[in-house]
């Protein structure tokens, strides 16, 4: 009971640190990347002074995020004469929870026996005994279920944030969030299906396992990894698919009437959904927190070379290979991000309806007749 | 007659191909685009030199600056250190933007230039850059040179040109101007 | 323990929601209402460990059919004055209504009325004759008492309809 208590507290810590670091760290990295993509130099100006010293620590702008955070707080909280306070009021929390909650299922880790860290016989030792936990907040057995069905509440946030600030563009951008995000939704599960069907498991650290005997996700099923992709991209509501915010028509879509932290939870939100599609597609396309060769005792090399490792430092690795391989995808969503320009509405409805949803329908049914080929 | 009107014909239908309308390969390319910019500026970031093309603004001056560029005002300095400056007055009339203030000092043991600035200020949130205090300037005391004033700040009080910030220049090598040879020490020096 | 607890406690959110839903005058607070009664059970799906149906719960009910009633309340938007009342009108005979026939149907079904179940002899293996008879002998009245409930709902229905504003 403990120690289960103590290891998930630390797990669910950890999460957060990392989703909400990564989330900091990703602004940073939109404003650089774009500026080093167009010979720019980017936000260079903000800094943080060590007490009593007159060294400035500029790091490269990294500190920008945290006078964001901070201008967000200290803002006046403008609300305006809208319709329906609660609602209001509500919507910024129901569009960032559940984006915080998928990655409970996410394994950002293998297993890890706690014991193993300290000296045999030691009183840390006794306490954690030799029992193993999978690096994973929840480890369900339903685990792409759980990611589909809280994703899907996210938009509601979005629609009531659009709906009770008693505004005409947030009203347009509501509208098309929704049925945008709606439409996207399909065509991901679908998708998302046919790799169930590749991997026949729904829990996401089977799913790693198996890519870690066979082969990475991107390898099996290319196109469903280019469909989840697109996808989600929509699901985030990043340019090229931001219509719901598009600046040019809609001021900024549906959260228009909100100020100060509550609209920093909307943009957070959608810096933090960057890591959480990172981790989804990691996880299930690009081999989760494994590396090639990396096992439980060392790394093995096919020539039967073996490395030894610590039971810690294979620990660290996977923890480190998967936030490695997630910033990497971060920063390619970032890239897809400045180099496209935006759809027209027509547009973005035919690419969902009449192109990725055949296309995953299609590559469902390809993966399942291969799938009862090789059976 | 079908329900369904004719599509209107525009005269610039766009002309995709199958390759274009694919999409996915037109990402690639505009990805390659974007990425091998990314990769090349980074290469030079990161190899120390610099990656971009604008400049840091106030830290750097900009390259394609012209040499007769009048940016920063300086007041320029005897070969003993002090200023120049004899406190005539005569920028601070000429400046049709009035953003100049002189206050005036005398020393009577400097037989040759008794009269010098306590203060002398340039407001430059109301400077126009015109120049004309360099000509009117009698003693060569006032120069503009090809630089930015320390302009960006949070409110005016730190727009002032103030004359320890406007002496910070020692251009005792100028090559476009020479400077006036060191006055022969004066021996006679009347008591106070 | 623990989970008992919880499962009490997200038995009463539902309850307390599905209320909320009924005597809610404005239709975005009933569906929100809505949305944390599918939320409630689900939970409580979860704490009896079918992790599969709590997320079918929430993926259909709230992912699919209540986004589509928020969607189409806020694009209808209906703002009718009327709403600046939270509560109905008929807020206090309904809920006297609701209790009676609460307290009616526990007289009836709980565990001293003439439709208590009797004690269940262990969980046997699933089997379809077992399965009919315990529905013909043992729930019989449960199932007629959801019909009549549905037809209450059916006539609830038509009121409002037919009323006119």
């Amino acid at each position: 009971m403990m120690p289960d208590l103590l290891v998930h507290g630390l797990y669910i810590a950890y999460v957060l640190g990392f989703l909400l670091g990564l989330a900091t760290i990703f602004t940073w990295v939109e404003r650089k990347q774009s500026a080093v993509m167009a010979d720019r130099i980017g936000a260079n100006r903000a800094y943080l002074r060590i007490p009593f010293t007159q060294v400035k620590l500029v790091w490269w702008g990294l500190f920008h995020g945290i006078a964001d955070g901070l201008k967000m707080i200290f803002k006046e909280n403008f609300t305006p004469a809208t319709y329906d306070r609660f609602c209001y009021n509500l919507a910024p929390w129901l569009a960032s929870v559940p984006v915080l909650l998928v990655f409970a299922v996410v394994p950002f880790g293998g297993e890890v026996t706690p014991g193993r860290f300290f000296e045999p016989g030691s009183a840390a030792a006794e306490f954690f005994g030799d029992r193993s936990w999978r690096m994973q907040i929840a480890a369900l057995d339903a685990g792409i279920l759980f990611v589909l069905a809280i994703s899907g509440v996210g938009i509601l946030g979005t629609m009531l944030a659009g709906w009770s600030s008693n505004n005409k563009f947030s009203m347009l951008g509501a509208a098309r969030a929704a049925s945008q995000m709606i439409s996207y939704e399909v065509a991901m599960g679908l998708a998302l299906i046919a790799v169930v069907v590749t991997y026949g498991t729904v829990d996401l650290n089977d799913m790693v396992l198996w890519q870690q005997q066979a082969a990475w996700g991107i390898l099996v099923q290319p196109v469903a990894f280019l469909l989840f992709l697109t996808a989600s991209i929509a699901e985030n509501k990043r340019i090229p698919f931001d219509l719901p915010e598009c600046e040019s028509e809609l001021i900024s879509g549906y959260f228009t009437e909100y100020t100060s932290m509550k609209m920093g939870l909307f943009l957070l939100s959608e810096f933090i959904e960057i890591v959480v599609i990172s981790a989804l597609v990691v996880t299930l396309f690009l081999g989760g927190y494994t590396l090639p060769f990396l096992r439980p005792e060392g790394f093995v090399l096919p020539g039967g070379a073996t490395w030894e490792l610590s039971h810690f430092a294979v620990v660290v690795l996977q923890v480190l290979t998967f936030t490695a391989k997630v910033f990497v995808v971060g920063c390619f969503q970032i890239g897809i991000r400045w180099t496209l320009p935006r759809f027209r509405y027509d547009q973005l409805m035919d690419l969902g309806w009449k192109f990725l949803l055949p296309l995953a329908a299609l590559n469902l049914v390809v993966t399942a007749v291969v799938r009862w080929w090789t059976l | 007659m079908s329900g369904r009107p004719a599509k209107k014909q525009y005269w610039n239908e766009p002309e995709l191909g199958l390759w274009e309308r694919l999409y996915i390969f037109e990402i690639v390319r505009g990805l390659s685009i974007t990425g091998g910019v990314f990769f090349r500026n980074m290469w030079k970031w990161v190899t120390g030199r610099k990656g971009a093309l604008t400049a840091y603004y106030p830290e750097e001056v900009r390259a394609d600056y012209s040499p007769n560029n009048r940016g920063r005002h300086v007041l320029t300095q005897r070969p003993d250190g002090k200023v120049q400056c004899v406190a005539c007055n005569m920028c601070a009339t000429a400046c049709p933007a009035y953003c100049i203030e002189i206050e005036a000092a005398i020393d009577p043991t400097d037989g040759a230039h008794p009269k010098s600035p306590a203060r002398f200020e340039i407001d430059y949130s109301r400077c126009i850059f015109c120049g004309f205090c360099v000509e009117a300037c009698p003693e060569d005391a006032i120069r503009m040179v090809k630089d930015t004033p320390d302009l960006p700040g949070f409110d005016r009080d730190v727009m002032w040109g103030r004359k320890d910030l406007l002496m910070l220049w020692h251009p005792l090598a100028d090559p476009r101007k020479r400077y006036p040879p060191a006055p022969e020490p004066t021996t006679e020096v009347r008591e106070p | 323990m623990i989970v008992d607890a919880f499962i009490v406690l997200f038995g009463v959110l539902a309850l307390v929601f599905a209320g909320i839903v009924l005597v809610a005058r404005q239709p975005m607070r009933a569906a929100l209402a809505l949305v944390a009664h599918m939320t409630s059970l689900a939970a409580i799906f979860a704490c009896l460990d079918v992790h599969v149906i709590a997320l079918f719960q929430v993926l259909i009910y709230v992912g699919a059919v209540m986004v589509f009633m928020v969607y189409t309340i806020m694009l209808l938007d209906d703002r009718d004055l009327a709403y600046r009342k939270r509560f109905s009108a008929t807020l206090v005979p309904g809920v006297a209504v609701a209790v009676v026939t609460g307290l009616a149907l526990l007289r009836v079904l709980g565990p001293a009325g003439p439709g208590a179940p009797t004690t269940t002899t262990g969980l046997g293996p699933f089997s379809f004759s077992a399965f009919s008879a315990a529905f013909m002998t043992r729930y019989w009245l449960h199932f007629e008492l959801a019909t009549v409930l549905l037809l209450a709902g059916i006539v609830a229905a038509w009121a409002v309809i037919r009323e006119e504003r």
